[in-house]
């Protein structure tokens, strides 16, 4: 059982608590979690805005490298549904909002995820996958876009990046006129529902910011993406819980 | 000898499914060490093949690869096989799992697979190279209990030796596999065959609120005797009603004719291999959701029930009280043509 008393003098005695502004909605923020995984037992700060954005003080380093990929290609029955999970649930949905079948997915995955879009007909090209390297901002930032993509799959690496904002308008233009996003990507919201030390994803080498669902609904639609779907996931049967799943279609009559 | 941990925290009968490969393992010249929980204990009691068991009071082990580990060290294991959730997760699907939300098609042809088969799979370093035709497959896959005298003689104590004596175990480990007619299919049984049948109802302490009462020709065994007993008496009886349970399973070491009743699975998965075989399982027309393969963890939650019984719509509506008095009067027919 945690003492307040206790883990306050230690953040105390740790770390100053500045006033900063919040990189979604530019306002002034002062209320921060201090965090200590468990496992780990590294120590990190983030900052939470009102609008529900979490940021982190540091800046997640996301270097992965050949290594991460060896040690994450795993192939077991279980992990390999949980992480086809998503494209076999929301594909069907998206090739029907939609003709277009070219798409590029944007991190972290294994040759089965490929095999999946590939055997429902989609012409597959994935950043991470061809680069060996799940360095995602270099990856997606500096990527050279030659064709227009009518889909862009981003499961769990929003948060990983280091300017969301300009990352997602960058999206928006590698997209065909009509053409879909689908993040998936952790939900502020769920630290209310279970508590600051429940929530899981407070992973000071991976992630840079989190959104809160309602905020990056509201700037989807404001860059010009009309969300056709934003879902609260708390659900084993996906790889990752307390998420949300968003499908932002660009609006294009 | 080389040495296997083998382990299987589970109900009754999923322990049971394990018996053919210790059989097989030993046959081949392995040491076997077996890693449980207090129902496993009990069914693989008196087990001659196994060497050395490691019983936990709990279902579960916070730390398995751990406590697996240290066994494997402490004994030099050479092979360690977890048979935990090996049918669970492989076969019936849990509510965690992806593959629990797919379409009936897709669960049908990953799950309708018989789970003692699906066991030996576990186990690639066998050798089956002896097993060079279909037809001993079933002896290969015959699961077996062993018991002592005294377990033996009560449960023949229960039998009348001049009856048609029929077992009906009253449920299984979850809920959804109560078959709400058991009463009407004795009053049936009764009508038809008085004076010829002696009927055993048997299960836990719930089913005493279930069973059908007529002290002349039913005796009620409910809470009254222990699970292995209630295993034994599967040899002794001459017919064995019952929905897919550890019953039903102790069954199929014996050939003694059963009827299984099975609702969210299929014969494939349980009883195809055992010799008399009547089963019946869920006719998918009467319950369209049949057979689900899914884990029913909570029933309201996950199953479609009936109104006034509650039962699973599976066992309810799916198989039809007539169709098991129709199969009762089979086995009934045979065994006086024998005799």
């Amino acid at each position: 059982m945690l003492n307040p008393k206790i883990e306050a003098e230690i953040v105390k005695n740790k770390v100053c608590i500045n006033l900063t502004r919040c990189p979604v909605c530019d306002s002034f923020s002062t209320y921060a979690h201090y965090m200590k995984d468990a496992k780990t037992k590294l120590e990190s700060l983030w900052h939470q805005c009102h609008c529900g954005t979490i940021w982190q003080k540091d800046k997640a380093k996301n270097k992965y490298g050949q290594e991460y990929f060896n040690n994450n290609n795993d192939s077991h029955i279980k992990v390999t549904d949980c992480l086809n999970y998503c494209a076999k649930l929301y594909l069907p949905i998206i090739e029907e909002m939609m003709y277009g079948r070219k798409v590029l997915h944007v991190g972290y995955m294994n040759d089965c995820q490929k095999n999946l879009f590939v055997d429902m007909g989609w012409v597959f090209k994935s950043l991470d996958l061809e680069n060996k390297k799940a360095d995602i901002v270099d990856n997606i930032e500096t990527y050279k876009c030659d064709t227009k993509y009518n889909l862009i799959w981003m499961p769990m690496i929003l948060e990983c990046l280091e300017k969301p904002k300009e990352t997602l308008l960058r999206i928006k233009d590698m997209l065909a006129e009509d053409g879909i996003i689908f993040i998936e990507t952790p939900d502020t919201n769920f630290l209310s529902i279970r508590s600051p030390s429940g929530f899981v994803h407070w992973k000071k080498e991976h992630n840079n910011l989190m959104w809160r669902k309602e905020k990056l609904v509201e700037y989807l639609e404001q860059i010009g993406f009309k969300v056709s779907m934003a879902r609260n996931n708390y659900e084993h049967r996906f790889m990752f819980v307390d998420t949300v799943h968003i499908i932002a279609q660009k609006k294009f009559f | 000898m080389k040495k296997v941990l083998v382990c299987r925290w589970g109900a009754f009968g999923d322990c049971i499914i394990t018996t053919p490969v210790i059989r097989k393992l030993k046959q081949d010249g392995w040491e076997i060490y077996y890693a449980t929980n207090e129902r496993g204990g009990q069914i693989l009691k008196l087990n001659p093949h196994i060497t050395k068991f490691f019983e936990t009071k709990t279902d579960s082990i916070k730390d398995m690869d751990k406590y697996l580990g240290d066994i494997k060290k402490e004994y030099k294991i050479d092979e360690v096989v977890n048979l935990s959730e090996s049918i669970e997760v492989d076969l019936s699907l849990h509510p965690r799992s992806p593959r629990y939300m797919y379409s009936k098609q897709e669960r049908f042809e990953m799950c309708n697979i018989n789970f003692y088969e699906h066991t030996f799979t576990k186990f690639p370093f066998l050798d089956m190279s002896m097993i060079t035709d279909e037809s001993m497959i079933p002896d290969l896959m015959r699961p077996e209990l062993f018991f002592s005298e005294e377990e033996l003689k009560e449960a023949q104590s229960y039998m009348k030796p001049d009856k048609f004596n029929i077992m009906i175990g009253m449920a299984g480990s979850g809920n959804n596999k109560a078959w709400p007619w058991t009463e009407l299919l004795c009053g049936s049984i009764l009508n038809e065959m008085k004076e010829h049948v002696h009927i055993i109802t048997v299960g836990d302490v719930k089913c005493k609120l279930i069973e059908p009462v007529e002290p002349k020709y039913i005796t009620n065994l409910a809470d009254k005797t222990s699970m292995r007993v209630s295993c034994a008496m599967t040899k002794f009886a001459d017919l064995l009603i019952s929905p897919d349970t550890g019953l039903l399973h102790a069954s199929g070491c014996y050939d003694t004719p059963k009827i299984g009743m099975i609702g969210h699975n299929t014969i494939e998965n349980i009883t195809k291999y055992f010799s008399n075989d009547y089963s019946l399982q869920s006719d998918p027309e009467l319950a369209t959701c049949a057979p689900c393969f899914r884990m029913i963890y909570d029933m309201p939650l996950q199953c479609p029930q009936c109104d006034e019984t509650g039962a699973a719509w599976c066992m309810q509506y799916g198989i039809k009280p007539e169709l098991v008095f129709e199969q009762v009067k089979k086995v009934y027919v045979k065994s006086q043509n024998r005799s």
